[in-house]
């Protein structure tokens, strides 16, 4: 198991920024998602051990959040999303000194400080002063600094913020590499959801500090219900018509077609039925899947009105009963 | 592992056992020595003690040089009139504020630059925590400052014994370079926490530096100016506000630990405050460091 997270909360003062988050991943790519606020900066500081949870347990790659912070430290790599290097150092020189915090011997580090930039792409630029390079290059130092101590895990804080469309697909190949080739576990925090489709195959969604979904992306977004993507010669509107008028859940047709819902206990069978009805063909018939997009939205309001629902419940007056009231 | 083979293999060899706080000291020192004004402000940091060692063998070969014949006495009262413990903490004194001047260089841009660029987010995701990361600061900067006032130290310690007339000098000054060696680790420890209290408290580097410059200046004339005026009122109490004054406490603190009586000195600076300021002064640099060089505020 690479991290798993029993009832953990965290809390800053009086407030809760993560409630009874309990997970379980066993390895692979992971995408984090969830608006700003959500708790995934909060997340990563815990389970990097920089932040002490206030209750529940949690480990990773085996070890204790609580008592192997250092140890966790030293087998986790951790791209932060903001510039982060000192001034007047060149990049071999900056990946060295992170090497060597990680306990690597100075040859290996300056050796694996060489390797990360290369792998980053930097080869070119690196004895050149990092706070003089673009944005572009600044993310992938960030990256290589990430890995110059060859972790087993490595979280990735929004890796393509204020890349270009080639740095970003760029980028997006590095991170997808680096655990399908490299054999590195991923968790990748962003607000790009294509990123993370692209380079992970599940993904977890906080929001308000709690999660909202966790799994496999394939599976998120098949459809509870069975619900075909249609489009018909003709007249789509009459035969969106046609279809509700004989009980079916339909959207209103656009370039694509339309997304219909057949009523309980019909099968697919029933939108040609339908359209032989009315003397249409169908053109074109698929299984609708939703995308990224619809799980992240649907988990933010199933979120919010879960909040709804807990506000309400706070608000309400306490019930105050008297002894005798007590049976 | 061959540098020229550059494909990435990650790294599955023998981690050290080196704490995390030897790579930042290491690092600190590597720093320090590429910048030029550091090197220049080194170089002028020892010529001080040279000069001193000039002048001691001229004067010393002045007294050998003599056509009277003088007895063991006269030579030992002429040698210590010439250079003896008042002389060594004026000059040692001297040598400890241009170390002061390397800590402030060195130090100013220490934590602040670390602070300012965000460098700590990176930083405390490795396996180094606050203490250590602290710790190799702090090493980095009293190293290179217990350079610049223990080494001098020891050479005009050497001068003083090779060129003097006295031929028992040896024996008299016996306990100095212990003396040398624990006023250089008080000056060194005391100045480096205030310098690095000041640049963890300011983000830009060389306005941590000014701050720390101007805070010593302002409370020298400030707690002076304060005595002056106290001296017409009260007889005590002006010597024990002296002692809060930086440079001043310094010096007295400096003199007791080179076993300076009393009688002999100037200087009017109650030595329990001037202990108290010293004290407090490091105590409080060190609540400065932790309050502000925090991991939680690393990714915040």
């Amino acid at each position: 198991m690479i991290l798993e997270l029993k009832n953990l909360c965290i809390d800053y003062g009086r407030f809760r920024a993560v409630h009874e988050l309990s997970l379980q991943f066993e390895g692979g790519a992971i995408g984090l998602l969830g608006p700003n606020g959500a708790g995934k900066s909060t997340m990563i500081r815990t389970v990097l051990g920089l932040l002490k949870p206030s209750s529940g347990e949690g480990k990773i790659l085996g070890l204790d959040l609580r008592r192997d912070s250092v140890e966790i430290r030293r087998r986790v790599g951790y791209m932060c999303e903001r510039d982060s290097y000192p001034p007047h150092l060149n990049a071999v020189q900056w990946l060295t000194l992170l090497g060597e915090i990680s306990g690597l011997p100075e040859r290996a580090a300056r050796e694996r400080a060489h390797e990360c930039l290369w792998f980053a792409g930097l080869e070119e630029a690196r004895y050149r002063e990092v706070e003089n390079f673009s944005v572009g290059m600044k993310q992938r130092v960030k990256l290589a600094a990430a890995l110059v101590h060859g972790p087993e895990l490595v979280f990735l804080d929004e890796p393509t913020n204020g890349l270009d469309p080639a740095g970003r697909r760029q980028m997006l190949d590095l991170c997808k590499s680096l655990h399908e080739k490299h054999g590195i576990h991923t968790i990748l925090a962003s607000h790009l959801l294509p990123d993370v489709e692209f380079v992970c195959s599940q993904v977890m969604v906080l929001f308000k500090g709690r999660l909202q979904a966790f799994g496999p992306i394939a599976d998120l977004k098949r459809s509870e219900k069975k619900a075909y993507v249609v489009r018909a010669t003709g007249s789509m509107e009459r035969f969106v018509g046609a279809l509700r008028e004989r009980g079916a859940v339909a959207t209103e047709p656009d370039r694509k077609g339309s997304i219909v819902e057949p009523p309980v206990g019909a099968g697919p069978e029933f939108i040609f039925e339908t359209a032989r009805s009315i003397e249409t063909s169908v053109l074109e018939f698929s299984i609708f899947q939703r995308s990224l997009e619809d799980v992240f939205m649907e988990s933010l309001r199933a979120g919010e009105a879960m909040g709804q629902v807990i506000r309400k419940a706070m608000d309400a007056p306490p019930v105050i009963r008297t002894a005798g009231e007590v049976k | 592992m061959p540098i020229y083979d550059l494909t990435y293999r990650g790294w599955r060899g023998q981690r050290t056992r080196v704490p995390g706080w030897f790579p930042i000291l290491e690092h600190s020192i590597k720093i320090s020595f590429r910048n030029k004004m550091l090197k220049g402000a080194y170089i002028v940091g020892v010529l001080p003690s040279f000069g001193v060692c000039i002048f001691l063998y001229f004067a010393n070969q002045q007294i050998a040089s003599r056509r009277m014949p003088i007895s063991r006495e006269q030579v030992v009262d002429i040698s210590r009139q010439l250079f003896d413990l008042p002389q060594y903490q004026i000059i040692l004194y001297i040598q400890g504020i241009l170390a002061m001047v390397v800590a402030a260089l060195i130090g100013g841009a220490g934590i602040s630059s670390d602070r300012r660029s965000n460098a700590l987010e990176t930083i405390f995701s490795r396996a180094v925590t606050r203490n250590q990361y602290l710790l190799g600061r702090f090493l980095g900067v009293v190293t290179l400052v217990l350079g610049a006032t223990l080494i001098p130290g020891f050479f005009i310690w050497l001068a003083d014994l090779l060129f003097s007339a006295d031929e028992y000098r040896l024996e008299a000054t016996l306990a100095y370079p212990a003396r040398i060696a624990i006023w250089a680790v008080e000056f060194s420890v005391s100045s480096t926490l205030l310098v690095l209290a000041f640049s963890a408290l300011i983000k830009r580097a060389w306005l941590g530096t000014a701050a720390f410059v101007v805070f010593l200046l302002v409370t020298f004339f400030f707690i002076n100016a304060l005595a002056s005026a106290m001296r017409r009122a009260s007889d005590g109490a002006w010597e024990f506000v002296r002692g809060f004054s930086f440079f001043d406490a310094q010096f007295r603190v400096q003199a007791w630990i080179l076993g300076i009586p009393r009688t002999k000195l100037d200087t009017h600076v109650s030595l329990t405050s001037a202990l108290i300021w010293v004290v407090a002064l490091a105590v409080l640099s060190v609540f400065v460091l932790y309050r502000k060089v925090r991991p939680i505020e690393v990714v915040s």
